[in-house]
């Protein structure tokens, strides 16, 4: 990271978050899915 | 920038003037206690969400993190990944089960599912206790904004806080209260977001801050913290997060599980939105001042000196929206609590809704006054005040919620003597062993949180099961009022 001004836990930090959301609303995407067939079932 | 500034004159005039509309509109809107506490089961996602946030979001998010990160840089931020694993459990085990179940106070669910008065009473009288504390750190961090950046006296702030998030709290209840907090959540990230290149610019941009803040001390742009101070913070948080009760109500208030779950993920997107930037104009603000007298200027220089007076009246009103939104949400459930917990349960069980609605409304003005005595006093400062608070809650309420939702075993017994144990565990380890954390590494809410699960599975297998018609709600088909 040099050149960068900081390091990984700077940048680190804004990448592991959005990791962190896009697989939280995937999941909260496909449970409302699976709800919604049980639903129609 | 000073206190009568046009400027922030007009942006505060109108903001109120907002906030008194919706709250009126809320009170007639205000029918019974559903209404005042749940909104009647409307709240959507994005509201939902931003409600979520601006409860978070507090007097120590302005202030007190985002002096942390002025004086010990980047690291910090990592912490948030412990509230989000908190947001996670509970989106997992907690609020699905909550909303099918579909009360009105978190007391109300201890008292259903442990089948026991006893159980609801004491969560409710715990809640008001710890939750009292926590308007303490609200009311002086008011106090200590409005006389470093106004010269405005502690008192005089603290008794405009109280007055006006009483008012409009008392008046509109739940409902109101949620559009009012996205009105905030809105103002908080514009506020932070636009300070954003200001702050940059001031400082030759990302890169050059790095480097200038790095020669200070290498560990601002590196890892102040240790992994295990960080991990104990961050568990600290995530424990109060997952079973935290002015969360846990509004679950009540949405559409459906599926608001709920989509809520908690929007809440998770603006808490780091403002996280990030929060950490980047700490830094920003080491950069323009590098030996500020006290971290905890940081916000309140940056809001009146280095941005435009627009855009700091707007960072101001930001500040006190924070404030606001969690005074507001603490003293809903304090109120509810003693309104629906205990004086219904306790002492009128007759009462009408209308009674209710006035007991509601009076116990939030009463419940307010309180800890305004308390912050006149000045007990500590206050991140420690904020910190402790969640501590505390974790210790006596994590196990109940979080073990109580998802293990049939336990039992009435199990609840009350976990809350006990946790409670008393937390508070003799924060006056004893945890002045020695840097040796040992072990917090005290660790200790809490600990002590309840032990004392809640060893009482709950010694003891008599909950009945069966108390555990179905749960456990069993998914029962309640549920629409949307």
């Amino acid at each position: 990271m040099n050149g960068m001004g900081f390091g990984w836990s700077f940048y680190g930090f804004f990448a592991a978050a959005a990791v962190w959301m896009v697989l939280y609303f995937a999941w909260a995407l496909a449970v409302d899915a699976r709800d919604h067939r049980r639903d129609q079932r | 920038m000073t206190a009568d500034s046009p400027i922030l004159l007009i942006v505060t005039a109108v903001y109120f003037a907002i906030v008194l509309g919706v709250a009126v509109w809320g009170y007639f809107h205000t029918e019974n206690e559903e209404d005042f506490l749940a909104a009647g089961r409307s709240i959507g996602p994005w509201v939902g969400g931003a409600v979520l946030a601006a409860t978070q979001i507090s007097a120590g998010t302005f202030v007190g993190t985002l002096g942390r990160h002025y004086l010990t840089g980047v690291s910090w931020i990592w912490i948030w990944f412990g509230l989000w694993a908190g947001w996670l459990v509970s989106a997992l085990l907690v609020a699905p089960k909550l909303r099918r179940f579909g009360a009105l106070t978190v007391a109300d669910y201890v008292g259903k599912r442990f089948a026991s008065e006893g159980a609801r009473t004491l969560s409710a009288a715990l809640i008001i206790l710890t939750y009292t504390i926590y308007l303490t750190a609200q009311f002086q961090a008011a106090g200590e904004i409005a006389s470093a950046i106004f010269g405005i006296p502690p008192l005089t702030a603290m008794l405009a806080l109280l007055a006006s998030t009483g008012f409009y709290t008392a008046l509109g209840g739940v409902r109101s209260s949620s559009y009012i907090e996205f009105l905030q959540t809105v103002i908080m990230v514009l506020a932070l977001v636009l300070a954003l290149p200001v702050v940059i610019s001031h400082v030759g941009g990302v890169t050059a801050l790095g480097e200038y803040v790095g020669s200070i001390d290498p560990r601002i742009t590196g890892w102040w913290f240790s992994g295990r101070e960080l991990f104990a913070f961050s568990m600290a948080f995530g424990l109060a997060t997952a079973a935290a009760p002015y969360e846990m109500t509004r679950y009540y208030s949405m559409r459906d599980v599926s608001t709920v779950r989509r809520a908690i993920g929007i809440s998770m997107v603006i808490q780091a939105l403002i996280g990030g930037s929060v950490m980047i104009l700490g830094l920003g603000m080491r950069g323009i001042f590098p030996y500020l007298p006290s971290p905890d200027q940081a916000s309140s220089i940056m809001a009146s000196t280095v941005m435009s007076p627009l855009l700091g009246s707007l960072f101001l009103v930001a500040m006190m929206s924070a404030i606001m939104s969690t005074v507001n949400s603490i003293l809903l459930v304090t109120g509810g609590a003693f309104a629906h917990d205990l004086y219904k349960r306790l002492v009128n069980p007759a009462a009408t809704e209308r009674r209710l609605l006035l007991v509601n409304r009076l116990s939030i003005v009463v419940l307010g006054v309180v800890p305004f005595w308390f912050a006149m006093q000045k007990f500590g400062d206050v991140q420690a005040i904020v910190v402790e608070q969640a501590k505390f809650i974790a210790s006596f309420f994590f196990v109940p919620v979080v073990l109580g939702l998802n293990w049939r075993r336990g039992t009435k017994e199990g609840a009350i003597w976990s809350m006990v144990a946790g409670f008393a565990g937390c508070l003799v380890w924060t006056f004893t062993l945890q002045r020695s954390f840097a040796r040992h590494g072990i917090d005290s809410a660790a200790v809490g949180v600990a002590l309840s699960a032990i004392t809640f599975v060893l009482v709950s297998r010694a003891t008599k099961p909950t009945p069966a018609e108390n555990l179905r709600i749960f456990f069993g088909p998914e029962v309640g009022p549920e629409r949307g």
